[in-house]
């Protein structure tokens, strides 16, 4: 079984600086999930990681009622905001029915050490939800700053998303050593940084993800398939260890 | 054929355990993926505070597999005179055919004229430079493009071309300067190597897979998700590198 922890749903013409820019819908990344051989995966909004759009939390919510048994949504709010995003979050989750939140310090301009976060943290508290932080070594987004807000909110489950990417990974597995509700989703890091995750945090601690349709799935998924670490651990990571979180957070 | 335009031959201590790969162990990799031949290079202490005994490592593996391996030199900006007499020994003595510099391990920001004595030794002696980019601040493929600029008798190589935070950048610095080749090894966004090719053009892109860091089969299915015609898949996956060190080694 493979579930994949981070897709995007690209509707919008919100534009990277790349040159291209894949747009895909709900239907399209179910496909490239076929494809794969993904069965589920947790998908959240692009655009609204950069621009605070109410919409995109409703584009995600129809998403997953379209394809229920495939997708698991999770919303996005702009911590910046403070009460106004908590409320937000708060009627993504009881009233469209998305499953957990996702954070991107970078594009949204914090600093999870920051006192801002704690509106939607309180929320989150409430709401009993976990949350992807994107990670890495760009600025706001060192494993640390995620550690630190994971040692204050220790009932939260925080998944670092691309464990602090391949500039920060050693960080990011100091953090996930020391706070149990810490989770390494290890989308775009390093073949070595995962086996290190593995021997030194446990594979029970690491969670597949792809980062659709930022990289291709398949290549993620060789990845895995190719690490020098039991076939066991294997699946584990590429499925097995967020089966079991996705019921325990009543998924 | 498949020449690869970046690998590691030794051991990296760092902050986190460390990562090795021996000259065993890659041949076995390069002989599993048909890869013919590889440009090996030092890392950790071999690239940054004892060269001279990293470039003897490199020289004695090339030794003892002429044909298979391609070594490049370490020399660090820091030790200035020294370091622009340890390349020529290098390519001199030891016969290695290109230079490999790290700003971030050997701390210099890639636009910083110490590193320039270097660059502009590697041109006289006819061997290309390989610069790592990406991770950290001090990678910037528009730094790289300055140590470009500075010196467009050298033919540059940007390593990983910007990485998963700067691949954006990697095309317009190679705009820029006609002097930089790009890289392809760890280049999660795949369409990055499609643009550079219809961007910058099938000549300057060449294929890597930076080893021990990265698995060799990922990173030849990697190039394989491309929609390439059998001549750009043939330069980038070696005819390039092979031009590109028969034509600028002096024998």
């Amino acid at each position: 079984m493979i579930i994949d922890s981070h897709t995007h749903i690209v509707e919008s013409d919100a534009k990277r600086e790349m040159e291209q820019n894949p747009r895909i819908s709900a239907d399209t990344l179910v496909k490239w999930m076929d494809r794969t051989g993904i069965d589920r995966a947790v998908t959240f909004t692009e655009k609204g990681l950069y621009s605070y759009d109410e919409k995109e939390n409703d584009n995600i919510a129809s998403a997953t009622k379209k394809h229920p048994d495939r997708l698991i949504g999770f919303a996005c709010v702009n911590p910046r905001y403070g009460d106004e995003a908590a409320e937000e979050l708060e009627r993504a989750i009881v009233e469209l029915g998305l499953n957990g939140l996702k954070l991107h310090p970078w594009f949204q301009l914090f600093s999870c050490t920051e006192k801002i976060v704690e509106p939607v943290f309180d929320k989150v508290v409430k709401l009993k939800i976990p949350v992807l932080i994107h990670t890495g070594y760009d600025i706001f987004s060192g494993p640390l700053d995620v550690s630190d807000l994971a040692d204050r909110y220790t009932e939260v489950p925080i998944i670092m998303g691309h464990s602090g990417c391949c500039g920060l990974w050693f960080d990011g597995i100091k953090a996930a050593k020391r706070s149990d509700n810490l989770y390494l989703e290890m989308s775009g890091n390093l073949s070595v940084a995962i086996e290190k995750m593995v021997s030194e945090v446990g594979a029970e601690k690491v969670l597949f993800g792809s980062d659709t349709p930022w990289v291709d799935p398949a290549l993620e998924i060789l990845k895995i398939k190719t690490l020098r670490i039991c076939s066991r651990d294997k699946e584990l990571i590429l499925g097995e260890n967020l089966r079991k979180l996705l019921v325990k957070w009543g998924i | 054929m498949i020449f690869d335009a970046h690998c590691h031959i030794g051991r990296e201590h760092s902050k986190s355990g460390s990562v090795s790969m021996n000259v065993d162990e890659l041949l076995s990799n390069m002989n599993r993926n048909s890869i013919e031949k590889a440009v090996i290079c030092s890392f950790g202490r071999g690239l940054t505070v004892d060269v001279i005994n990293g470039n003897n490592e490199i020289a004695a593996a090339v030794k003892k597999y002429p044909d298979r391996f391609v070594g490049f030199a370490g020399a660090n900006p820091w030790s200035e005179e020294a370091a622009v007499e340890e390349l020529e020994r290098a390519v001199k003595t030891l016969g290695l055919k290109g230079l490999k510099l790290h700003p971030d391990l050997q701390g210099f920001p890639a636009s910083d004229e110490l590193v320039l004595p270097l660059v502009e030794k590697s041109a006289e002696l006819e061997i290309p430079v390989y610069v790592h980019s990406g991770t950290s601040i001090y990678s910037q493929p528009m730094e790289i493009g300055e140590m470009a600029r500075s010196c467009p008798e050298a033919t540059i190589i940007m390593g990983h071309m910007g990485y998963d935070n700067y691949f954006f950048d990697a095309i317009p610095a190679a705009k820029q300067s006609e002097n930089i080749v790009l890289e392809t090894s760890r280049n999660a966004q795949y369409w990055t190597i499609e643009d550079s090719i219809s961007l910058i053009g099938a000549d300057r892109v060449v294929f890597g897979t930076d080893q021990p860091y990265s698995e060799a089969e990922v990173e030849i299915a990697r190039i394989n998700t491309l929609k390439l015609d059998s001549e750009t898949r043939r330069k980038i996956l070696g005819e390039n590198l092979s031009k590109i060190l028969k034509e600028r080694v002096r024998e």
